[in-house]
């Protein structure tokens, strides 16, 4: 998550009140239920809020300045259900809201109170003319997708706050933050051309790998023993495990190369690596034995890591 | 669905008084049985929307109903666009091209 000084657009010193208005204006503008129409609107929200949960509040963000606590430190947001999921329902199904007592007459609101004047003047003036012009809409989503999935490619099938399907191509390696055009997945302008719609990726982080352009970074923990005298190991890659020598003495850090288990890097382009970095896992525990064995070939190999590179 | 106290617990600041006022001003409009007020999904998406109004958007409890007023106005009228764009669209070619003619004059 970024700074949450960054996603409320204040500097780092504001003051309290600063603060508060800021997030105020923002929420204003992105609060899902004040803007039904921006079905994006929502990620910024909760972002906004989990930002704010920070540094909204004086002691959290004192805790945060000193570095306590971190981006996340806020409570985690739970699951939450907009109002607008359940206000452009079939409006007969809803409540009547209103002062009680009043009679139902009085209030403005439920679908009874809706004026459709609008549409009737809409259509129904000849020769006058409609004054206006609406131009095709683009729409913007965002969607998440997994690691793997992005590798490899996939399906999705996606269902529009509109109440419509998209069913989407992923391309094989896909990158986090790329955009997919779908052409005439848009809204229809006013002259019957629809617009196009514009799908963020955003793709979950996995545990295991890290992506480096189209290279595939992963961790590979081995005792002392088979870093010494080499091994043959699984290791996971995004197609599955394989096995993999680990050279005898391998260092810490060394990093192995799986040829072509990286990321597609398009139209038969091939693929890139994958990149595995040994890192050594000392023994569990106090061995006597091998302490002393140490301590005595230590007798006769000094040795001081810190003299050679050390910072 | 759940009750009045499940309710007041899951929003920390909420207080029961301003949950009362609420449903006395139709903010609120949970239905009730010989137990007390029963909030289904929708009366929790709605208190959720008043408290991020009042307590952190720091708008006046006299304004809340007027809010939430124009904001049901909204989604009516989106409704009401939704179910004319669909009706529209099933209409025949001719008619769409008569249609878009005297929108774009």
């Amino acid at each position: 998550m970024a700074n949450p000084y960054e996603t409320l657009g204040v500097a780092s010193n504001a003051s309290q009140d600063d603060i508060r208005k800021a997030y105020r204006k923002a929420a204003k503008e992105t609060h899902p239920d004040l803007n039904p129409g921006k079905p994006e609107a929502e990620k910024r929200f909760k972002d906004l809020n989990a930002a704010y949960d920070i540094v909204g509040d004086a002691d959290k963000r004192k805790r945060y300045d000193a570095g306590e606590i971190d981006e996340t430190g806020a409570e985690r947001q739970p699951e939450r259900h907009f109002y607008r999921e359940y206000a452009e329902a079939e409006p007969n199904a809803r409540r009547s809201y209103g002062r009680r007592g009043a009679s139902p007459s009085g209030g403005g609101n439920g679908g009874a109170g809706f004026d459709y004047d609008i549409f009737s003047d809409l259509f129904g003036r000849r020769g006058e003319g409609a004054t206006f012009r609406m131009p095709p809409q683009d729409v913007r989503y965002t969607l998440e997708i997994d690691f793997l999935d992005a590798v490899s490619g996939t399906h999705k099938v996606v269902s529009m706050p509109d109440g419509k399907t998209l069913d989407i191509t992923i391309p094989a390696g896909i990158n986090d933050a790329q955009v997919l055009r779908l052409k005439g997945q848009g809204l229809p302008g006013s002259d019957g051309k629809p617009g196009d719609a514009y799908v963020e990726i955003s793709v979950r982080p996995h545990a295991g790998f890290k992506r480096e352009g189209h290279n595939i970074v992963s961790t590979l923990p081995v005792s002392l023993g088979e870093a010494l005298n080499g091994a043959s190991v699984r290791v996971d890659t995004v197609d599955g495990a394989v096995d993999v020598k680990v050279p005898k003495g391998a260092k810490e850090g060394t990093k192995l190369r799986l040829r072509g288990k990286g990321v597609p890097r398009g139209k038969d382009d091939g693929r890139g690596d994958q990149l595995v970095e040994i890192h050594i896992v000392p023994p569990e525990g106090a061995d006597e034995a091998l302490a002393q064995f140490m301590a005595e070939w230590e007798k006769t190999h000094p040795q001081n890591p810190r003299t050679k590179g050390a910072i | 669905m759940i009750r009045e106290s499940e309710l007041i617990a899951q929003f920390t600041y909420l207080e029961r008084q301003v949950l009362l006022t609420w449903i006395d001003d139709g903010v609120v409009a949970p239905r009730r049985d010989e137990q007390g007020y029963v909030f289904d999904p929708v009366d929790e998406a709605r208190v959720a929307l008043a408290c991020d109004l009042h307590y952190r958007m720091g708008l006046e409890h006299a304004s809340l109903p007027v809010i939430l007023s124009l904001i049901d106005q909204l989604h009516d009228a989106r409704h009401h666009l939704r179910t004319l764009t669909r009706a529209v669209a099933e209409q025949p070619e001719t008619v769409l091209q008569e249609i878009t003619r005297r929108m774009t004059r």
